[in-house]
C-alpha cells in the first residue's frame, strides 16, 4: 500500500486516494466471459507458426494452387510420358486428321511491301 | 487492496502463464481472476469511457495469452508487463481521441450535490476521476500506479520506462495538481477540513 502521507499535498489528497481505490470498478460477468473466450481461442498451438510459414515446398505448392492443382499436373505429366514411350497404333490416324496434310497449304505474303522495301534499300 | 505480488502467492503469475501455454484451462482462469481486475482498475481510471477502459482489458489480456508461448521464465515480472501494456493501450487511445476530436469524448457525471453518505464516497471517487482526467497523461499514469494502485516507484519506473526520479518528479507534479483542483471541494464533498 501507498506510504504515509508525509507532504501537505498528501495529506489533502490521500481521502481522494483512499475513496477512489474503495470504489475500484471490478470487471463484469460479461467482460470475464470475453476474456475467458479469448484464452481458449488464443492458445498457441505446437507447431502452428511453421506450418503458417511454411519451407519452400509449401509455398510452391499454394503457389499453383494446391495439392488437387499438383496431381492434376502431375496426371497430365505420366500420361504424356506414356505417350511418347507407348506410341500408341491410333495415335498415328489421329494426327493425320489433326494435322494439316503435307503439300496441303500455301504461303500467304502477309506484308507483300517488305521486300520491295528490302530490294530497294 | 487488490494487488497481484508473485512472492506472495503460492503459484507465481508466470507459472500459471506457462500452464495455460501448455494448456491448461484452470491456470487460464486463475490469472484471469488474479490480473482482469487489476488491467480493468487501471483502464478506468486512465480513460473515460467504461466501454472503453473494458475493450483495453480485454485487449491487453488478449496480448497476454499470444505472448504466453514465448514467456521467458524469469525476465518480467507478468503484472508489471501487463501494467505497462494497460497503459501504453490507453495512452494510444488518448492520444487519438485528442487529435480525432476531443469534445467527442463522454464527460463522467458530476458528483450529485448532497448525495447520501454511501454515495459520498463514488462522489469523492468520481471527483479525484475528474481531475485526474485533466492531468498529463505521463503524470496520470504515475499517480494512478503510485497511489492508487500501490506500486513502489522501482516498478513504476519499469512499466512507464524511465528513471525512479524521472517517475518521482511526475507524481509530485501530479499530486501538486490535484491538490489544487480537489483541495477546494473537500468541504462540499463531506470531508472534514
Amino acid at each position: 500500500m501507498t506510504k504515509k502521507p508525509e507532504r501537505p499535498e498528501d495529506v489533502a489528497l490521500e481521502p481522494f486516494f483512499s475513496d477512489a481505490r474503495a470504489a475500484a470498478p471490478r470487471p463484469s460477468g460479461d467482460l470475464i466471459a470475453r476474456v475467458m473466450s479469448d484464452a481458449q481461442g488464443g492458445r498457441p498451438v505446437r507447431g502452428l507458426d511453421t506450418a503458417r510459414r511454411g519451407g519452400l515446398l509449401e509455398r510452391l505448392t499454394a503457389a499453383l494452387g494446391g495439392w488437387p492443382a499438383l496431381g492434376g499436373m502431375a496426371a497430365a505429366g505420366m500420361a504424356g510420358v506414356w505417350i511418347g514411350y507407348a506410341f500408341p497404333a491410333g495415335l498415328s490416324a489421329l494426327g493425320a486428321e489433326l494435322l494439316v496434310p503435307e503439300g496441303d497449304y500455301e504461303l500467304v505474303e502477309l506484308m507483300p511491301t517488305v521486300d520491295m522495301f528490302l530490294q530497294g534499300g | 487492496m487488490l494487488k497481484t505480488n508473485d512472492a506472495d502467492l503460492p503459484v507465481s503469475d508466470e507459472t500459471l502463464l506457462i500452464a495455460y501455454a501448455r494448456g491448461d484451462d484452470a491456470a487460464a482462469r486463475d490469472l484471469v481472476h488474479r490480473l482482469l481486475p487489476m488491467a480493468l482498475r487501471v483502464a478506468a481510471r486512465m480513460l473515460r469511457d467504461p466501454t472503453e477502459a473494458e475493450d483495453v482489458a480485454q485487449e491487453a489480456m488478449l496480448r497476454l495469452w499470444r505472448a504466453a508461448s514465448g514467456w521467458r521464465p524469469g525476465e518480467a515480472r507478468v503484472s508489471t508487463w501487463l501494467y505497462r501494456v494497460v497503459s501504453n493501450l490507453c495512452i494510444d487511445r488518448l492520444r487519438k481521441a485528442r487529435g480525432a476530436n476531443i469534445d467527442s469524448i463522454p464527460e463522467p457525471a458530476d458528483p450529485a450535490p448532497g448525495a447520501e453518505a454511501r454515495l459520498q464516497g463514488e462522489a469523492r471517487a468520481q471527483a479525484l476521476q475528474i481531475a485526474l482526467g485533466r492531468l498529463p497523461e505521463r503524470q496520470r499514469q504515475a499517480v494512478i500506479l503510485r497511489h492508487l494502485e500501490g506500486l513502489p516507484n522501482p516498478e513504476i519506473a519499469q512499466i512507464m520506462e524511465i528513471s525512479v526520479e524521472a517517475v518521482e518528479s511526475l507524481t509530485a507534479r501530479g499530486k501538486r495538481a490535484l491538490a489544487a483542483e480537489l483541495v477546494g471541494q473537500r468541504a462540499e464533498l463531506g470531508y472534514a477540513t
